[in-house]
């Protein structure tokens, strides 16, 4: 365990005896001096902390949710203040709009990630409030929303606690459904990352924005209520800070959790507030200590930053006693390989359509050209080798082939079919998966949950059968379960199932990830120096693998530098320098070809 | 790692506290909301029989000849709250009326102002969010049992807080809250802070009278709903003392440039100009005013009203007229006893802000006596009838809708600081 390991441990044992303590201290007081005001501010905050959670989680840093707080909240306020309607009318209404807004907002602006994606998101939660202050005769401008702009207070004060502990409950039920579903499993496998998540046949915009417009509409719910609590708005309350203060619920409370931002939600408007009326009352100095809530809150959540990213409440995703494997219903439950197909369509010229075929392809980066005019055909069935010298362009012509690029010239051809320029998540549902040079496997997953990743496309449930708890949503997890089990014995890494993939050793590592891309039911499988950082050992056990694979009928199209290995299982071998294609043979040709030897294996 | 993490067997724990006390406080929503109801639908019943007989009473009361009877009744702590903010970026504001009402206050228990009676001051920051503000102010009234509240800082805090107090019928009376709607959220609202439409017609008179221009050019800031409105107010007014507007020109928050607009509005040669916008911009619109040569008096709207304009505008600002609801300098013996005590305690000279705060307890404190009784709804029925008061502001009333009614002041700057125009 290392040092910062330690700390971080030491620091959440704090935090929780803090939290303890004023939440426990603060719920005797509370026993005795209900201020009902400060509970819902709390439950505003718990929601506002699961708006915010849904983007976390999906890795995306975005600081929009004051935005559509702001824009929920008057929404609310005009429908109920000046047109008359019932507040639970005007709930739902902006709701969808602020979903709506989210949809149109996330298409441009989810291109961007990480710190970007915070500064555009941001922009947002400006514009909203420029809007507000330059629509005076919709939402009191400047003067903000009161009375004296036609928001009367009777009308606008409803936001009672029942609505708000119903409307958090209804939240938690579709976020616990939500992570054991197809698409909770999709978001975290784009939060821990989107390429591979996409080469897995997920549609990564899609669920960005799926989940860009849930954590918009959470956001505008909880700004309806915030609108009915406070009783008047101002565009005041929605600015920076309190974008700061929703994301520092998720980050102090947990990121990989529901429960994680409500708890930091909890600690963030409980602990002042504790101090205000338990130890406050009792103790002059940090009453007059006005900051000290702020500081507080700045050490815990510099802390927390610091020796536990995953927040306070990270709990271990990973069941401390795997539940036993059934391995006789497994039998039988094998996908179909498609790749050995009997009956191919017809090509051109009435023969079969070879597997894959690249037709005068070329890639240009700023001037070098990294794939040159390449041509080529795989026949199904066959393990192909490329091989040729660091930078002569093998990894860009994967890219190229799995969607990550788009040639500047020439077409690509699967089974007869252009899949030029498509995207990566459709190529994969076509029938190419890949593996990484560096292993990009799903570390907060287990083995299974990696290879059930790569049934995304096939398992054909959605948000509503998930929420709703349709039969059919439990048969299909339970059918890829078992489908991810028969394909891990088939593989003979069943012993694994159920452990973490980040503590497989390195090799193992590289067998998941071959697994996963399997899991897809792969035409064509595109291995990118599957044997890199091996010894004499393991290489020799990956390539006794991969001969399997070809033996089970796959089609694989293998990069390596391991020459041993790479003529042991390959039909036949394309070399390659600098981004054109030098030979096309099989293995003992390759090695006799002078301009290999030259390019390549070097004179000697 | 995965040693550092506690068993779901804890977090179910926390998960549980924080759901029983979910629950427990859901129980408590009702019978808090029910006996803030019950005590408001009271008084509201209640004040029909009484506002004749109370109004009577109080009109007695004022005369100086009961004053000291009607204070003999009272003894005891009476419990006075406040609202201020003291933490975040308002806090300056805040503390300087803390200071305020804390001199006051100190002032009002030595010198036995309430006979036998003491005021204790309940001062609760409300971090100028309007969630703390509701919430600090329903611990006011529930727990504190406060008779009347003096207070919040800011308008944005009175909007959200006060009607909790309107419906409790507790008197809230604001010090420093000068946006529209403030009193207009009941009869239990008052406050002693002039809105800038209220010191802008003095200011114009006293200009007019002093200076009679015939030609004025208007400049102000477009992007922010106060100085836009304070810009109405100064055309209305121009008008109303028949000075010709040659010029109007607008700018946003945040420019830098002024010399376009400013030589556009001089080629029409004014004999003033009038600026109405924020301290940020106006130092740099007036030395870019006298940098294309307007040598005119420039005339400034609230924004102006501090010490910065002449600290940072150098000789540019020297005499810039401002309007405000009260000076460092005034002559007026109160104020200067007030001055003096304010800079004895805390080292430091009071703002337009402390001497409003410090008026303001004044006031408080003043109805409490006339009241004769720490019972909030004579409090308020007392504070209505207050009427040419003498204090820190000068003559003070209150008039039919709770807003107040005293001269503001009109200053020049003269040598580096502000100097009553005259």
């Amino acid at each position: 365990m290392s040092t910062k390991a330690k700390i971080g441990r030491y620091v959440r044992y704090i935090l929780y005896g803090i939290l303890f303590i004023s939440v426990g201290g603060y719920g005797i007081y509370f026993v005795q001096h209900p201020n009902i005001n400060d509970l819902n501010r709390f439950l505003i905050n718990a929601i506002l902390g699961l708006s915010i959670f849904i983007t976390l989680n999906t890795g995306l840093l975005s600081l929009a949710n004051a935005g559509f707080m702001a824009l929920g909240a008057y929404t609310s306020a005009i429908l109920v203040a000046k047109m008359g309607l019932p507040l639970f009318l005007s709930l739902p209404l902006a709701m969808l709009l602020c979903g709506l807004l989210g949809l149109l907002i996330g298409l441009p602006v989810l291109r961007l990630t990480d710190v970007y994606l915070a500064i555009s998101t941001l922009g947002f939660g400006e514009v909203v409030r420029v809007l507000i202050v330059t629509t005076p005769d919709l939402t009191g401008g400047a003067t903000g929303a009161n009375l004296s702009t036609g928001f009367p207070f009777e009308k606008m004060r409803q936001t009672e606690t029942w609505m708000l502990v119903l409307f958090l409950l209804v939240l938690i039920y579709l976020f616990y459904w939500l992570d054991r579903s197809k698409t909770g499993r999709a978001l975290r496998a784009i939060r821990q990352n989107s390429s591979a998540a996409a080469n897995m046949g997920i549609n990564v915009v899609y669920y960005r924005n799926l989940a860009f417009v849930m954590s918009a509409a959470i956001a505008g719910g909880a700004g309806v209520f915030y609108a009915h609590q406070v009783g008047s708005l101002e565009n005041g309350d929605f600015r920076f800070s309190r974008a700061v203060d929703i994301l520092s619920y998720g980050v102090l409370g947990g990121t990989t959790h529901w429960f994680g931002p409500i708890l930091g939600a909890g600690l963030l408007t409980v602990l002042p507030i504790f101090l205000r009326e338990v130890v406050g009352t009792s103790l002059d100095v940090i009453r007059n200590f006005a900051q000290l809530p702020l500081i507080i809150n700045g050490v815990a959540l510099l802390l927390v930053v610091i020796f536990l990213p995953g927040g306070l409440f990270a709990p271990s995703r990973f069941k401390r006693t795997p539940p036993a494997i059934n391995e006789a219903e497994l039998k039988d439950l094998e996908p179909p390989i498609v790749a050995v197909d009997s009956n191919p369509p017809p090509g051109e010229s009435g023969e079969p359509p070879p597997l894959l075929e690249l037709r005068e392809v070329t890639q240009v980066f700023g001037g070098i050209t990294a794939v040159d005019n390449i041509s080529f055909k795989i026949p199904p069935g066959i393990i192909c080798g490329l091989i040729g010298p660091n930078g002569s362009g093998k990894t860009t012509l994967i890219n190229l082939i799995t969607g990550i690029y788009r040639p500047v010239k020439g077409r690509i051809f699967l089974r007869g079919q252009d899949i030029t320029g498509q995207k990566s998540y459709i190529i994969a549902r076509m029938g190419i998966a890949r593996t990484f040079q560096n292993i990009r496997l799903f570390n907060d997953m287990t083995v299974l949950e990696n290879v059930i990743v790569g049934h995304h496309a096939r398992i054909k449930t959605n948000l509503l059968t998930t929420w709703l708890r349709l039969p059919r949503e439990r048969q299909e997890e339970q059918l890829a379960r078992r489908q991810a089990l028969s394909l891990l014995k088939r593989l003979g890494l069943l012993s694994f199932a159920y452990q973490p993939a980040s503590k497989l050793s390195y090799g193992d590592q590289r067998r998941v990830e071959i697994a996963r891309a399997l899991a897809l039911n792969p035409a064509l499988l595109l291995l990118d120096e599957p044997a890199a950082g091996m010894n004499e050992v393991e290489s020799a056990l990956l390539a006794e693998f991969i001969l399997a694979l070809k033996r089970q009928g796959y089609t694989v199209l293998v990069i390596e530098h391991h020459i041993d290995l790479i003529m042991q299982v390959s039909n036949e071998i394309i070399v390659l320098n600098f981004g054109k294609k030098i030979a096309q043979d099989v293995p003992v040709g390759v090695q006799q070809n002078p301009q290999v030897v030259e390019a390549y294996f070097g004179q000697e | 790692m995965n040693e550092g993490r506690f068993s779901p067997r804890f977090s179910f724990l926390v998960f549980l506290s924080l759901v029983s006390m979910t629950l427990l406080a859901a129980c408590g929503d009702n019978t808090a909301t029910t006996a803030i109801t019950a005590a408001g639908s009271a008084a509201t019943a209640g004040s029909a029989a009484t506002t004749a007989a109370g109004s009577a009473a109080t009109t007695a009361a004022a005369g100086s000849a009961t004053t000291a009877a009607a204070a003999g009744n009272l003894s005891g702590e009476i419990k006075v709250g406040a609202l201020v903010t003291l933490t975040g970026n308002n806090s300056p504001f805040g503390i300087a009326i803390k200071n305020g009402y804390d001199l006051a206050v100190s002032e009002i228990n030595e010198s036995k102002f309430l006979g036998g009676a003491t005021i204790k001051l309940v001062a609760l920051d409300d971090k100028g969010d309007k969630q703390e503000g509701i919430s600090v102010m329903s611990k006011l009234l529930d727990q504190e049992k406060v008779v009347s509240v003096l207070g919040p800082t800011l308008s944005s805090t009175a909007l959200a807080a006060d009607p909790l107090a309107q419906k409790a019928g507790v008197p809230v009376l604001a010090t420093s809250n000068t946006a529209n709607g403030i009193t207009q959220m009941g009869d239990f609202i008052f406050r002693n802070s002039l809105p800038e439409a209220g010191v802008i017609p003095g200011t114009i008179a006293a200009v007019k009278a002093k200076l009679n221009p015939k030609k004025a050019a208007i400049m102000f800031e477009s992007t922010n709903e106060f100085t836009k409105s304070a810009a109405d107010v100064f055309k209305a007014e121009l008008e109303k003392n028949s000075i010709q507007i040659t010029g109007t020109e607008a700018y946003s928050k945040g420019d830098a440039d002024f010399r376009t607009q400013l030589n556009k509005l001089k080629a029409a040669s004014p004999d003033i100009l009038i600026v109405s916008g924020l301290i940020g911009e106006a130092v740099p619109i007036v030395q870019q005013a006298r940098e294309v040569g307007f040598t005119q008096p420039i005339i400034g709207g609230n924004g102006f009203n501090t010490p910065t304009i002449y600290k940072d505008g150098k000789e540019a600002a020297e005499g810039i007229i401002v309007g405000s609801a009260w000076f460092l300098g005034s002559t007026n013996p109160k104020s200067q006893a007030f001055v003096a005590a304010f800079k004895k305690k805390f080292n430091t000279d009071p703002d337009q802000f402390a001497a409003q705060a410090y008026d303001g307890a004044y006031l408080m404190a003043t109805a409490i006596k006339n009241a004769g009784a720490a019972n909030s709804k004579a409090i308020r029925d007392a504070l209505a009838q207050i009427k040419n008061y003498e204090g820190v502001l000068g003559t003070f009333s209150f008039d039919a809708n709770r807003d107040p009614v005293h001269q503001p002041v009109t200053v020049i700057v003269k040598g580096g600081k502000f100097e009553l125009f005259q």
